[in-house]
């Protein structure tokens, strides 16, 4: 009996030891994304009985002084998700495993599905990878369908021209008309009018910033006239969704997470709006702004292959289309890093297929040197041009100005 | 000469008997009290002496959080003084500190004086001034921003809509940002300021106005002469403490103006001194410059509270 005893506490004890745990933080404004991951996390565990997780969300706001003191210390969780620009960032100061080096056939296969725009925006100037794309979230532009009928304009806006045509006539027949809801009057809404016209942030190799190119200077134009000529209005993040419910702006442009809550949060105008990706600008793309989260695996951990092992299976059709069902259960839309399988978004086809167009024509922020830094003075042209009336070209030279400053630091 | 060694010798250790004495019977009667103190000793040590002696260390290095810090003089406070950004902040906390500070006095003296009797309505009326003092932070400030919102849902404009005035953008213009700031500190400040103002009033002996009354001084004239010159005690509570709690002013310009990638709003319109401080802390990781502009607005502050002390202490040796 005694033996017997012996033999089972050995044997639990030795079990417990071969037992692995991960830790998993993911960035997110509601418990939602721990709930997401969750069923993914347990269809691991079903082919790796030993493993557990303990799966946490962090709030955005403390997300990376977070991440910061747990690097600092050495403690806490295995993965992370957090911003586009926390893979560089954490990666450089020696917070994160660096995947293209010790994981390169991982990184690699990321490299081949992931979305192209997020993947340039997380890859360092020297191709180092430290983090991986986790979800994506994407601009898209939304109107009434109703409304824009009754003033006489057909369909979704296809092109810039046609976008403030149609903007004026809905000021004309007394709506307030047009709104941008992320990153309202700032670099991040100026973004896309900037690809659209043919410009970039900086050239290719991160050399030089090229924002005041004749392109820029015609994209921050057109953008400013929204607020200048057809009073958008200024607020940092006005009701987009309110705005369309009431009628009084009947389309605008913002992420895709309206495709999930307008539904929940309007149902009055159920059957009323539509999804379209952004009107195209004079090069003929419709490039949209593109963000969402990383994940990255912390350079203290003791089960870096794991970590990396479960990363990959998030990447498998099953894992994906169990965080894509888990989100639809809590009323939210996760998009997937992989972009083939957005197909499998529970969403109707006409919104669905908006989405995946924009999908595929979406730039990410520039991985180059000092964007961070940077920044500001884009954002402080991009107002005095809109709220001072400073001449776009003065104002794009003096943010070129300071970009290349940073460039060089 | 002996005996007077002897003697002084004696004196010396008399004299110093009662001192041992009372240390010991000090250990002796104080052992519980400094026992039961303990723990705040300790926490303040912990919590706040070693926090503060720290930021003054790392206002002096390139910090990061994350690597070591790198001992770099004083290239911190260099670069920040250097920064427009940070002028901007400072021109915008201080119209925000004077303007606040000034109105909340002013409009808290005449609630009190309006309503400082002890009728029921009086009453009334003082606690539904005191509300925001007690509802204030985070909360109020979210409220506030939907009540200033430029759409036809924002209660200020609906407000105005009915006097066919158009919608304002309060929080998305930039010459409104630091009035919307002090708006909304006077009123929330505003409930606090009268209840001091009240007690002060209530000390004020009658016979002093009947003398006065009886002189023939005008209601002005007692006013200035009598109630101004005895409420100095709280006028340099309230001007010292809102001074320094203006300068530090924070939830309510990051909750009215900072987005996911600025904490200033339009131009840096909202920008103050602690949300750039926050900004180089916790957007741009920035630990050592973060410390410097601590230590900075920390002398800010010393030194208006000096010049407050020395002005009230030149206006009574003037008296």
């Amino acid at each position: 009996m005694k033996l017997k005893t012996l033999t089972a506490v050995l044997a639990l004890s030795l079990s417990a030891a071969q037992a692995e745990k991960l830790t998993i933080w993911l960035v997110g404004d509601n418990a939602n994304m721990a709930t997401i991951v969750q069923p993914a996390a347990d269809l691991y565990k079903a082919k790796h009985k030993d493993v557990t997780f303990e799966i946490r969300t962090i709030p955005w706001s403390d997300a990376y002084t977070k991440y910061l003191a747990a690097i600092a210390s050495r403690t806490g969780p295995d993965i992370i998700t957090g911003g586009l620009s926390f893979g560089i960032s954490l990666g450089e100061q020696g917070g994160l495993i660096n995947l293209s080096q010790k994981y390169p056939a991982f990184a690699a296969q990321v490299r081949k599905v992931a979305q192209k725009g997020v993947m340039n925006s997380i890859t360092a100037t020297d191709g180092t990878l430290y983090a991986v794309p986790f979800d994506l979230t994407v601009q898209l532009m939304y109107y009434r369908t109703d409304v824009l009928q009754q003033a006489g304009i057909k369909g979704a806006p296809k092109t810039w021209a046609d976008y403030t045509k149609a903007v004026e006539k809905l000021r004309a027949s007394g709506k307030k008309g047009a709104m941008i809801q992320w990153g309202n009057a700032g670099w991040l809404s100026y973004f896309p009018y900037l690809y659209q016209a043919g410009g970039q942030l900086y050239d290719d190799k991160c050399t030089k910033a090229v924002i005041n190119s004749p392109e820029g200077v015609t994209a921050l134009r057109y953008f400013a006239d929204f607020y200048t000529k057809y009073k958008s209005p200024t607020d940092g993040w006005p009701d987009l969704e309110a705005g369309l419910a009431s009628g009084d702006y009947p389309i605008g442009i913002t992420g895709n997470w309206s495709l999930g809550s307008l539904p929940v949060a309007q149902p009055k105008i159920d059957g009323k709006w539509k999804a379209a990706k952004l009107p195209a600008g004079p090069t003929g793309k419709s490039t949209a702004f593109i963000g969402g989260s990383v994940m990255g695996v912390m350079s203290y951990t003791k089960v870096p292959d794991l970590a990396v092992d479960f990363m990959k299976f998030l990447y498998t059709g099953p894992a994906v289309k169990a965080m894509i069902n888990s989100a639809n259960k809590v009323g939210t839309l996760w998009i997937p890093a992989r972009t083939d399988m957005a197909s499998q978004l529970n969403l109707p086809a006409d919104r669905k297929s908006a989405l995946i167009a924009q999908l595929k024509d979406a730039e990410g922020p520039a991985n180059c040197k000092g964007w961070e830094e940077s920044g500001d003075a884009v954002q402080k042209a991009i107002q005095a041009v809109i709220f001072n009336g400073t001449d776009p070209k003065d104002a794009l030279d003096a943010a070129a100005a300071t970009m290349n400053r940073n460039l060089k630091k | 000469m002996k005996n007077d060694l002897g003697t002084q010798a004696q004196l010396t250790l008399e004299v110093s008997k009662p001192r041992r004495r009372s240390l010991n019977t000090l250990l002796q009667h104080h052992s519980v009290p400094m026992l039961m103190l303990l723990p705040f000793m300790l926490l303040f040590v912990v919590f706040m002496v070693y926090p503060v002696l720290k930021s003054l260390y790392l206002s002096f290095t390139d910090y990061n959080a994350v690597r070591d810090p790198t001992f770099i003089g004083i290239q911190n406070y260099r670069e920040i003084l250097a920064d427009p950004r940070f002028y901007k902040a400072l021109q915008n906390t201080t119209i925000y500190t004077f303007a606040s500070v000034i109105l909340t006095n002013i409009i808290g003296l005449g609630l009190a004086m309006a309503f400082g009797s002890q009728r029921v309505l009086d009453q009334i009326l003082r606690g539904i001034f005191f509300l925001p003092a007690v509802a204030g932070g985070i909360a109020i400030a979210t409220v506030w921003k939907w009540i200033l919102s430029s759409e036809d849902y924002g209660l200020l404009n609906t407000i105005i809509g009915w006097f066919g005035v158009e919608s304002i953008s309060w929080l998305g213009t930039p010459k409104f940002a630091v009035p919307v700031l002090i708006m909304y500190t006077v009123w929330n400040g505003l409930g606090y300021s009268m209840i001091l103002f009240v007690s002060n009033l209530r000390s004020i002996g009658n016979e002093l106005y009947e003398a006065a009354a009886i002189d023939g001084a005008s209601p002005m004239q007692r006013f200035v002469a009598i109630t101004v010159p005895l409420l100095r005690p709280t006028f340099i509570y309230t001007t010292v403490t809102g001074i320094i709690g203006a300068f530090q002013v924070f939830s309510e310009p990051y909750i009215f103006f900072a987005d996911v990638h600025n904490v200033g709003g339009i131009l840096d319109s909202g920008l103050t001194v602690v949300t750039y401080l926050f900004e180089k802390g916790f957007y741009r990781f920035q630990m050592g410059e973060a410390s410097a502009v601590a230590w900075i607005l920390f002398a800010i502050c010393f030194v208006l509270t000096l010049i407050n002390l020395r002005v009230q202490r030149a206006n009574e040796s003037v008296q």
